[in-house]
């Protein structure tokens, strides 16, 4: 189960098995970061050396699913009451799949609860250890969504604390051991983050310091909505054809792109059972250029409250993150729409081809520098 | 102004607000020189133009006065506005700047009254109480506007994110603790 987790750091938290509480009686303390998505969560307990490719942590389906009435024993894994994660979509044919979060806000506090806990598992499944966790969460997150959250980590874990995703986000970009060096660019100097998710498209401007509230914009068109609109479209198109949302999100994240339509993407989806090929080009492209035409649009609204002496580099250092940010094209096509617009040389880029963790990664970060004190005990 | 086919009123307003912006702007000798050297010149020329009476002149000179350094003012706000964003430092010593332009101005409005007593008896009586007391009622406004609107400008503006930097995690988590209990 927990293959694919990275080897907690040997000085906090990966002791011998049988060493896993100290001379004095008490457990030792697990750090995690952990970016908990409305449709993948990521859960990081090391961070990498400085400079490494590899990244860290493990993407997990933030999904609950729960056995439909009468499934025969021996169907579901283990015979389990409830699967979690990739095991729940493996087995989606016989649960009910429910997404414990909605615009990356809690919704159903029992499956938060029990996603969680599958988490605690994954990460300590003995429960040797004190595991204190770092979560981030949405900039706009109200009381009553840190409450749910809180109600749900309880039992899950032994302390939290919930940061706002954008200070995390930049965060986790950084590099600090390349700081002093005068080559490396640090991409929380003067930067605009455009984080794409599956829920909410997260904006962010980042000038050296952690962001206030008015440097935040959040509207909810993300993934999600590329789906939506994915799936109207395929049926405008095809009405004969029934595609669940599960392979409508297949083929956006195959072959999803902005720009001018194309065609050629021929994709098999069922029809009565039969195999049948239908070409999905254009609506695809048609459902991304529609997240294009929102991410564009608040972008021009951030850039009009940023600082005028601060907005021409600014404009130079446009950032997308997030799932959305592997969108072909999206970088071109965005830094071409600014330029139309009659902005001065702007500059956009992918923060990395490989979609890195930042969120969860800069969440580990905090909860290494955190003091004892500041950790809300559950 | 120095085109001698200007309206002598408009030439004055000119003269003053030219002086008037080189303050803001920081030039204080360019405000002076023009303050000494060309507004006296200039309140002459009008006061010779115009058939008002001598009280007149002088209800006009201080309105005059006033609606400069009302521009001025507002010229200052426009600044102001637009260094809402600037990093505290500079809006600090923007604002000092403002409150030293209101100093200046009564200073200004000092200059000026000494500079209207060289004009003719017959052009304009020596009222000087009164003249004084009117712009020093108007530096007051203007510092007190000053002042209401260097706090528009820090509520506009707060610079510098929540003013922690990315190496301060320490104190940022007391940020997010402390605006979660409040």
């Amino acid at each position: 189960m927990t293959d694919n987790i990275d080897e907690p750091e040997a000085e906090e938290v990966n002791p011998p098995s049988d060493t896993s509480s100290s001379a004095d009686g008490k457990k030792r303390k697990m750090y995690v970061g952990l970016d908990l998505g409305t449709l993948l969560s990521c859960v990081v307990t090391k961070l990498t050396k400085p400079g490494s490719d590899d990244v860290p942590g493990e993407l997990i389906p933030t999904v609950v699913g729960y056995p439909e009435d009468g499934i025969l024993a021996g169907i579901l894994p283990g015979n389990s009451s409830m699967l979690h994660g990739e095991e729940a979509m493996a087995n989606q044919l016989h649960l009910r799949l429910v997404h414990p979060l909605s615009d990356g806000v809690v919704q159903d506090v029992d499956a938060t609860k029990s996603f969680l806990n599958y988490l605690r598992e994954k990460i300590d499944p003995e429960r040797k250890r004190e595991v204190l966790c770092v979560v981030g969460i949405p900039a706009e997150a109200d009381t009553e969504a840190k409450e749910n959250l809180k109600k749900a980590a309880t039992g899950a874990f032994d302390g939290v604390l919930f940061i706002p995703e954008p200070f995390l986000a930049a965060l986790g970009m950084r590099d600090e051991e390349q700081v002093g060096n005068p080559d490396y660019k640090d991409p929380v100097s003067n930067s605009l983050f455009v984080d794409i998710g599956a829920g909410t498209t997260d904006f962010c401007i980042v000038q050296g310091y952690f962001p206030k509230p008015e440097d935040l914009m959040s509207i909810p068109f993300a993934g999600n909505e590329v789906d939506v609109i994915l799936d109207q479209a395929i049926r405008e198109a095809y009405p004969e054809v029934e595609v669940p949302l599960s392979m409508i999100r297949d083929f956006k994240e195959s072959y999803s792109y902005v720009g001018e339509s194309e065609s050629g993407v021929r994709v098999k989806v069922p029809v009565e059972g039969k195999p049948r090929k239908i070409e999905v080009g254009k609506q695809v492209g048609g459902a991304c250029n529609q997240l294009l035409e929102e991410v564009f649009e608040t972008i021009k609204k951030v850039i009009a409250v940023a600082s005028p002496e601060s907005v021409f580099s600014l404009l130079q250092n446009i950032v997308l993150t997030g799932g959305g940010s592997r969108i072909r094209n999206i970088d071109q096509e965005l830094q071409r729409l600014l330029l139309d617009e009659g902005y001065e040389d702007p500059e956009v880029r992918i923060s990395a081809r490989e979609v890195k963790p930042f969120v969860a990664i800069g969440a580990m970060k905090v909860a290494k520098a955190a003091r004892e004190d500041q950790w809300v005990r559950l | 102004m120095s085109t001698p086919h200007v309206n002598p009123l408009d030439a004055l307003k000119g003269g003053f607000r030219k002086a008037c912006v080189k303050r803001l702007v920081g030039d204080e000798s360019g405000a002076v020189e023009v303050l000494r050297d060309e507004i006296p010149k200039l309140v002459v020329a009008w006061a010779k133009s115009t058939s008002l009476e001598a009280a007149e002149k002088k209800a006009k000179l201080k309105e005059l006065f006033d609606d400069e350094s009302s521009r001025a003012e507002e010229l200052a706000v426009a600044f102001d506005l637009f260094a809402g964003r600037f990093e505290t430092r500079v809006a600090t010593i923007v604002r000092d700047e403002l409150s030293k332009v209101a100093g200046r101005l009564e200073a200004l409005t000092g200059k000026l009254d000494e500079a209207s007593r060289q004009i003719p008896a017959e052009v304009v009586s020596s009222d000087d109480g009164d003249s004084n007391e009117a712009q020093f009622d108007s530096a007051e406004e203007n510092r007190e506007t000053d002042s209401e609107d260097s706090v528009e400008a820090d509520e506009l503006d707060p610079p510098r994110g929540i003013g922690l930097r990315f190496d301060e995690i320490e104190q940022m988590i007391d940020e997010v603790l402390e605006t979660d209990d409040s």
